[in-house]
């Protein structure tokens, strides 16, 4: 299992990715919620980040990252060339979560060429576009969940009783709403840009 | 178009100017601009386009394609199919790898030329030269 938090280069996302695959190499592959979570653990993506936050991330991974105005059709966009790494992001997002989430697909994409490159890809059935997504919305989720476990963990002590169930409540609704708005994004997305044409 | 209004309203924001600021600056009419921002117009004429592109200090090429004018030129012409070719170059290079996230299911001729133009950078080759419009 991968656990420790790591100084991050640019052959983090190599050593992830070998890391996980010897890992999970008797359950290969493992779903994109395992992968997800493993991500954030590994990289310790232990609090709410701010965009400005991940695209540093990215290129301390040695991936130039950038936010740009993008055709219509596109929400974000990666390409890797030799050991250049790149990727885009619409800067127009009517949804907010929308450019982080787009930024852990493109991600996903990227840790696939790695899966692939060591000889075990997680993807061979034309799926990976719902595997990107699918990883996005739960790197999102386990950042959120470790974010309100930190919290029902601090409203435990809380006194008087009225304020901790008070505390208990909002946390409740706090990770209903996060929950809700992880998965429900590309549904979301996809309602509005059906409307758009 | 909501994807113009969308785009309009974000660089205006960017720039930090109101909408009567731009009037006075662009010349068009402070209703006007808020109804295309809302996506209530159809995309304005590319001469209202031009002088907004100097306003918001952004390349006439970005509106234009935001509303949907460059699209259509380059159908028409061989950009079309010189794009295609090149897009065609890239999906095909073992040695360039790639991803999109999408807004619909079909990429248009700006998307696969924005991909090319990536795929030029990264690469340093030149696929599109001698054929920009």
């Amino acid at each position: 299992m991968i656990s420790e938090a790591r100084e991050i280069g640019a052959d983090s996302l190599l050593a992830f990715c070998q890391e996980f695959e010897s890992g999970y190499l008797g359950n290969w592959p493992p779903g994109d919620e395992v992968l997800a979570r493993e991500f954030v653990s590994h990289f310790s993506l232990h609090r709410y980040p701010r965009l400005e936050d991940l695209m540093s991330f990215c290129s301390n991974l040695g991936i130039e990252a950038s936010i740009s105005t993008l055709p219509q059709e596109l929400r974000g966009l990666n390409g890797c060339y030799g050991d250049k790494k790149a990727i885009v992001i619409c800067e127009e997002e009517r949804f907010p979560g929308t450019k982080e989430h787009t930024l852990f697909h493109e991600l996903r994409e990227i840790l696939e060429y790695t899966f692939r490159d060591l000889g075990f890809p997680t993807e061979t059935g034309g799926q990976m576009e719902l595997r990107a997504e699918r990883f996005a919305a739960q790197v999102r989720l386990t950042i959120g969940e470790v974010a309100w476990m930190a919290m029902f963990e601090g409203a435990r002590t809380a006194e008087p009783k009225w304020l901790r169930w008070g505390a208990f409540l909002f946390i409740f609704l706090f990770a209903f709403g996060n929950a809700a708005s992880c998965t429900l994004l590309p549904y979301f997305e996809d309602m509005a840009s059906r409307s758009n044409h | 178009m909501k994807t113009l209004g969308i785009y309009l309203r974000n660089v205006r924001k960017r720039r930090g100017l109101s909408l009567k600021q731009v009037e006075k600056a662009a010349g068009v009419s402070n209703a006007y601009l808020s109804q295309l921002e809302r996506g209530l117009r159809k995309p304005p004429h590319p001469d209202i386009l031009k002088r907004l592109a100097g306003v918001y200090e952004v390349p006439l090429r970005e509106l234009l394609v935001a509303a949907g004018y460059w699209e259509e030129e380059s159908e028409k012409g061989i950009t079309r199919e010189r794009i295609e070719r090149a897009f065609d170059h890239v999906i095909s290079d073992p040695n360039y790898r790639h991803g999109m996230r999408l807004k619909g299911a079909t990429l248009g001729l700006v998307a696969k030329r924005f991909i090319v133009e990536m795929y030029e950078k990264m690469t340093g080759r030149k696929l599109l030269e001698g054929h920009r419009t």
